[in-house]
């Protein structure tokens, strides 16, 4: 037997580490089911709901097609987030994430994975939804900056999520549980948003709540990042409720992180 | 180079105030290899959990290869090697792909990565289904993957948590060879099991513990020697077994029934000749009676005082008190897949 190799110590694991074990997760969505769900999916949403929609609001005045995609999107982070809270249950029900805590791997670096798996899964599911909306007649009004703004706000709300869905997978380590119990949160917040119609399409006395919803406070800002004119105090406000939301589902993931076993 | 590949000195370790581990103290010297024997639920896993860094023992101290575990268990993960009660692989990836990625978890180069797992597919006999992913596996394979995946990179100290759980008779036996040839190489093993058979065959030494608490150590012979020299074992047809059972037991009060044997303790070779004759005069048939060493089964019914239900029984069973949330490690029982089936 040769003699101990090298400790989990250093940057330099937490980083090759931590590409290893992102490389990894990824090879996970590189399946069948996941392009379905990641391609497909989107795809008959933009569509299906332009079909149902379309004229509807075209009839009030509303370009559905610029409306909707950001919508399709922040639906979108909430399947990466949950997809993700299933796949942390599934490594702890079959024992890889033990595995990974007995073995000299930085501990960073299995969050770390994570985090760089996820924001690829987002980022391509960004990038997917915004050209089929394309083809549905969405655009970036506002030049390329916003643009990235809005790749990069819609990344950030889905790896705020996935801390918390993370945090629920942990601590259950059963995947059929979880992504039936993360449903829950998930169709309620979409529901009750401004995704699918505008605010004042909601009873007068649910308009405060739905406008200021995380899920509709971040919809609006990436609405207004594709706009012509995209506002700052908006782009500001899902900052904020996506920096809480990170604070918030981040300490908690990381208390169940040194708890799980 | 420590005189001990590990030291385990007053262990104590509770869940929710519950003690799963009360006191308990061994050593296994270095390249040698200790059974730890005993029923489900002695505490078996949490041990294994507390000296691989899984756990931290709420007292006691703990040193694998010489490195504190509670201390520095940094250097105690870069010098152990760990195969837990069930295969943690990861479904989707190939079997080399998993060799490969744990490889590469411990900085080998993606080149040499391969060539690790390549060579360890071959050791296993996993050749043949290398490229099929692992949920394509029967139990037999995925535990020889396991095993596998713990020893990309060779460690010093091996820890097997019940390593042939639920395999076939020949898995086990292949697995068997695997252990011998690591301890042949030099590794420091500790071996779980509530199979008797199992540590009998591998051990150097035994650790039986018991609710916790350690009930006996020694090496099996040493072990067995304590049953007395020899058991009778008579072996009766039906309808006479009850009645062979009732006359024995004016013999001697510890009747262990298997099957249609019937086994007492002796303690000088002449009783056998007395045991056929009080059979015989009460006209009991029988197919057989003749003398041998206890097992280490018969050793822990003595030992214990019942019988250990769980080696033939429930093997998927988690060693841990019923109900365990799996802060003990182990997984909700609805979410083990039944390996068995799959072997």
């Amino acid at each position: 037997m040769t003699a101990a190799a090298g400790t989990e110590a250093g940057l330099g694991n937490l980083v090759a580490q931590g590409a290893v074990l992102a490389g990894r997760n990824l090879r996970h969505r590189a399946t069948v089911e996941m392009a379905v769900m990641f391609v497909v999916f989107p795809l008959i949403f933009v569509f299906g709901f332009l079909l149902l929609f379309g004229r509807l609001f075209d009839a009030r005045g509303l370009d559905y097609g610029q409306f909707l995609p950001p919508a399709i999107v922040a639906q979108w982070m909430f399947t990466v987030a949950n997809t993700s809270g299933a796949a942390s249950a599934a490594d702890r029900a079959s024992g890889m994430y033990r595995r990974c805590l007995v073995m000299p791997v930085n501990r960073g670096a299995i969050a770390l994975g994570r985090i760089a798996s996820e924001a690829v899964g987002a980022f391509v599911a960004v990038v997917v939804i915004s050209l089929t909306g394309h083809l549905a007649g969405f655009r970036f009004h506002g030049g390329v900056l916003a643009a990235c703004g809005f790749v990069a706000l819609a990344v950030a709300f889905a790896l705020a999520l996935t801390a918390g869905t993370t945090a629920v997978g942990l601590s259950s380590g059963d995947p059929a549980a979880v992504a039936t119990l993360l449903n829950l949160p998930y169709l309620a917040l979409i529901m009750l948003s401004t995704a699918f119609v505008p605010a004042d399409a909601f009873p007068g006395w649910l308009e405060p709540v739905i406008r200021n919803s995380p899920v509709s406070v971040v919809i609006d800002a990436l609405r207004s990042l594709a706009s012509a004119s995209p506002s700052w105090v908006e782009v500001r406000g899902a900052v904020v409720w996506v920096a809480v939301l990170a604070v918030v589902f981040g300490v908690a993931a990381s208390r169940v992180f040194r708890r799980a076993r | 180079m420590t005189q001990w590949g590990i030291e385990v000195e007053h262990l104590r370790k509770e869940f929710d105030g519950k003690p799963a581990v009360r006191d308990v103290s061994f050593t296994v010297g270095a390249g040698t290899l200790l059974g730890l024997l005993g029923p489900n639920g002695s505490g078996k896993t949490t041990i294994i959990n507390c000296l691989t860094t899984v756990l931290t023992p709420d007292g006691g101290r703990l040193l694998v290869d010489g490195c504190d575990v509670t201390g520095a268990p940094e250097q105690v993960r870069a010098r152990i090697a760990v195969t837990g009660q069930f295969a943690a692989l990861d479904e989707v990836l190939s079997g080399r792909d998993n060799l490969m990625l744990f490889g590469r978890l411990l900085r080998l180069p993606k080149r040499q990565a391969r060539q690790r797992a390549d060579e360890l597919l071959d050791r296993f006999a996993l050749g043949d289904a290398a490229d099929k992913p692992v949920k394509a596996y029967s139990g037999g394979m995925r535990r020889r993957l396991d095993l596998a995946a713990s020893l990309v990179v060779p460690r010093p100290v091996v820890f097997l948590d019940e390593p042939t759980t639920g395999l076939d008779p020949r898995s086990r036996e292949e697995l068997w060879q695997t252990i011998r040839q690591l301890r042949d190489d030099g590794a420091t093993i500790l071996l779980t099991s509530q199979y008797l058979e199992e540590v009998d065959r591998l051990a150097d030494r035994v650790v039986v513990i018991d609710a916790g608490r350690v009930i006996a150590e020694g090496t099996g012979d040493e072990l067995k020697g304590r049953v007395g020299g020899q058991v009778c074992e008579v072996t009766v047809p039906e309808p006479n077994r009850a009645a062979a059972r009732e006359a024995l037991r004016a013999f001697s009060g510890e009747v262990a029934e298997h099957g249609e044997h019937l086994v007492v303790p002796v303690s000088r070779p002449a009783q056998l000749v007395e045991i056929v004759r009080l059979l015989d005069d009460r006209g009991i048939e029988i197919d057989d009676a003749a003398l041998r060493k206890p097992t280490l089964d018969e050793v822990f019914f003595a030992l214990t005082g019942r019988a250990d239900e769980t080696a033939d029984g429930d093997e998927r069973a988690a060693d841990g008190d019923a109900g365990t949330t799996g802060r003990d490690g182990e997984r909700p029982a609805g979410a083990v897949p039944a390996e068995g089936a799959r072997s």
